[in-house]
């Protein structure tokens, strides 16, 4: 792959990155006037742009800790702060603000802090106005147990992708007769290969070894059926990926017993909520859970799944930690992997030093000082 | 019960239920229970329907089955239902599936002490098995709620949980999603919950149920669900407890009661190794026992099953340990015989 050095005429110290799959090089640039240019990809060098959405509750206090943490490692990251709090728009339809998807339509990466649900406000969700507008079908949880925050399950590393716009949750719903209900569950051919195709395309993406697919086709012939039917044919596309198929049951039984014999999961929407929560809970819980949804047209927003926890807002106690994993989820989707393995090495040293730790993960430092760690930690490995 | 002894219908079923059904049989003999079993196979490769309308008579007449699970051949075409399934609602009615989640003494596991009751609504929900391809591509499966089970299986679970002095039920579902369906249910059972004032009655949403279960187990006492979510919440606390090898389970009806093992695993890969752990078979043949009034016998089985579990020397492959099932068995017998020594010189 060739690459691009592009020398500019400065005379500041300023750090060029050149982007090579894994490999990054750094070099500085000590004020030289080079003229020169050499051909190449470009790629690493231009400032991204991101657009942010801090949310509700603890959402803008955590974002300004990621902020800051991107700051002091100097990510050549620009922020677009947005809001997404829906609005009727012409013909009655509850939509997302324009100049929010205008955003998020240009940079293809978001970054979303927690939103909340509104009771009776007679819209939506945002989450599910944000999913059903840029069509963000795969969910993607990777589940790593973090050294220094002790839980019974130790060495779980696997990634759950869960189809995110069919299955049990179309909202499609009737009242049959006065005490019988039904509700629908969907599955589609298209949504269920294009599942299995990312799902493949990044357990090769990421060096996973297996994709397991859980069903429940059993009991559900057709629907489970069909979705099985398509994961089967994508892996026949994939062979150097090793894939099995497995009862929701039986995954769940041997995931609280041994949850290192599971890689990727792929499944569809019911199944994956409950398996993603179940995974994030042998980790620690949603405030340490990073969370990437993946939509069509490259758009990929990656979000904290905790709640706003409207309590503690305000006060400096939140825990920015599943923001900021998220946050490097995403730098490794643009493929700024040096900036990413930094800071995530610095937040998981802070958790594991153990000396300066938010309240639920047991310490009782403030959200800032926890921040401040990180940053110096980041600043020292430079 | 005619002369003295009860007659129940007994279902090998697939995998691992032959082996140890025919180990109930042997430590009944043993152990003198007044019972006889009719057996009745099903051969689930088969497509015809009389071997298991055969079943169901056989169930009808006697009133009491206990059962191996039954395999589920998925390649045959869908209007090939699961067996299990068929069994379950088609005439005998089942309506509730009690598993109770006990730590047991001796099993090294993550969690200690824990003691959960589920109630698992056996024959509606996601397993109507109504399903349809509207356009190629597209198939829709419908998951349906009525207000009368809901209400069946929460009235069932209030009761139990008075009888065996429970302090709270909760109830397990995705209301915020599945709005009507998930809805009436919950609606339903707070409904019963007003008339059980003596009981404290929560609910939780199925997601982050699963989520505490990993991390604070010991919070829940009693749950009530619709059947998806049963079957994930039950197979996560046998999990929790030790495995699918160690927790029996029980389904009920008005008239009828099938007795298995919780998870409803055919254990195929261990089938015929002499390595599957048969607890959970025991436990459930006590629970049968229990329903017959046969409280002694049971108790004595019961006890002694623990007193094996004690020894972790005999422990099966799937608790850790490199025992055979033919060895735990004989361990069993053997608590058993001291027992009954031990009853003999009180008297």
């Amino acid at each position: 792959m060739e690459f691009w050095i592009i020398f500019l005429n400065v005379k500041q110290q300023c750090k060029i990155h050149l982007g090579l799959g894994e490999n990054t090089f750094e070099m500085f640039n000590k004020g030289y006037e080079i003229k020169s240019l050499i051909l190449g990809n470009f790629f690493a060098f231009q400032v991204h742009t991101v657009t942010l959405i801090p949310g509700d509750g603890i959402g803008p206090e955590i974002s300004t800790a990621v902020m800051k943490i991107f700051e002091a490692a100097k990510v050549p990251i620009q922020w677009e702060e947005r809001n997404v709090t829906a609005i009727k728009g012409p013909g009655g339809k509850w939509m997302i603000p324009p100049e929010a998807k205008e955003s998020m339509d240009r940079s293809k990466i978001g970054l979303k802090g927690p939103l909340k649900t509104p009771i009776a406000a007679g819209h939506p969700s945002m989450n599910l106005l944000l999913r059903k507008t840029f069509d963000l079908y795969a969910n993607v949880r990777p589940c790593v147990s973090i050294e220094g925050y002790k839980t019974p399950y130790t060495d779980v590393d696997l990634v759950t992708i869960r189809e995110n716009t069919e299955g049990e949750y179309s909202g499609i719903e009737h009242v049959i007769v006065d005490g019988v209900v039904q509700s629908i569950k969907l599955i589609t051919e298209q949504a269920s290969r294009r599942i299995a195709e990312y799902a493949f395309e990044y357990a090769r993406n990421n060096q996973r070894s297996s994709v397991t697919a859980v069903h429940k086709a059993n009991i559900m012939r057709m629907s489970d059926g069909l979705f099985l039917r398509k994961c089967r044919e994508v892996a026949e596309n994939y062979k150097d990926v090793k894939f099995t198929e497995m009862y929701l049951d039986t995954v769940c039984l041997n995931m609280v017993q041994d949850p290192t014999q599971f890689d990727v999961l792929v499944m569809p929407n019911l199944y994956g909520d409950i398996l993603s929560d179940l995974c994030a809970g042998l980790i620690g819980g949603l405030g340490v859970t990073p969370s990437g949804n993946i939509g069509a047209n490259g758009v990929a927003i990656f979000e904290s799944v905790h709640g706003t926890a409207p309590d503690i807002a305000g006060k400096d106690l939140a825990n920015p930690t599943a923001l900021l994993l998220s946050a490097v989820m995403m730098l490794r989707h643009m493929g700024l992997h040096a900036d990413a393995k930094k800071i995530e090495t610095a937040c998981y040293d802070t958790i594991r030093d153990k000396k300066v730790l938010t309240k639920d993960l047991g310490g009782n430092s403030k959200c800032s000082e926890f921040t401040t760690e990180i940053c110096r930690r980041v600043q020292d490995m430079d | 019960r005619y002369g003295g002894r009860h007659t129940v219908t007994l279902i090998p079923g697939d995998g691992i239920g032959p082996e140890l059904l025919n180990h109930v049989r042997e430590l009944f003999r043993f152990s003198c229970v007044p019972l006889d079993f009719e057996v009745v196979n099903i051969n689930s490769s088969i497509t015809s329907e009389d071997d298991i309308n055969n079943a169901i008579t056989a169930i009808r007449r006697n009133g009491v089955a206990l059962k191996g699970n039954l395999e589920t051949n998925h390649t045959l075409p869908p209007s090939h239902k699961s067996r299990n399934n068929v069994l379950r609602y088609t005439g005998l009615d089942l309506y509730a599936n009690v598993m109770r989640c006990q730590s047991l003494p001796g099993v090294q596991t993550r969690h200690k002490n824990i003691d959960i009751i589920i109630i698992r609504e056996n024959t509606e929900g996601e397993y109507s098995s109504l399903e349809h391809e509207s356009v190629p591509g597209v198939v829709e499966s419908l998951k349906i709620i009525t207000r009368n089970n809901s209400l069946r299986i929460a009235d069932y679970a209030f009761q139990l949980a008075r009888e065996k002095g429970r302090r709270r039920v909760t109830a397990v579902h995705k209301a915020n999603i599945m709005k009507l369906a998930d809805g009436l249910f919950l609606q339903c059972c707070r409904e019963v919950a007003s008339g059980y004032p003596d009981i404290a009655f929560d609910s939780m949403i199925v997601d982050n149920t699963t989520m505490q279960l990993v991390s604070k187990p010991h919070q829940f006492d009693v749950m009530v669900m619709p059947n998806l979510y049963g079957n994930v919440v039950s197979n996560v606390c046998a999990g929790l407890v030790g495995g699918p090898g160690l927790v029996p389970g029980a389904n009920y009806g008005h008239n009828y009661a099938v007795f298995e093992t919780a998870t409803r695993n055919t254990g195929k890969s261990i089938a015929g190794r002499n390595i599957a752990n048969p607890t959970a078979m025991l436990l459930a043949s006590c629970l049968m026992l229990d329903h017959l009034k046969l409280h002694d016998y049971a108790s004595m089985i019961r006890n002694a099953v623990f007193a094996t579990m004690n020894e972790s020397l005999l422990h099966t492959p799937d608790i850790g340990g490199q025992g055979t099932t033919s060895e735990m068995v004989q361990s069993v017998m053997r608590n058993i015989k001291s027992i009954i020594f031990r009853m003999l010189f009180i008297i």
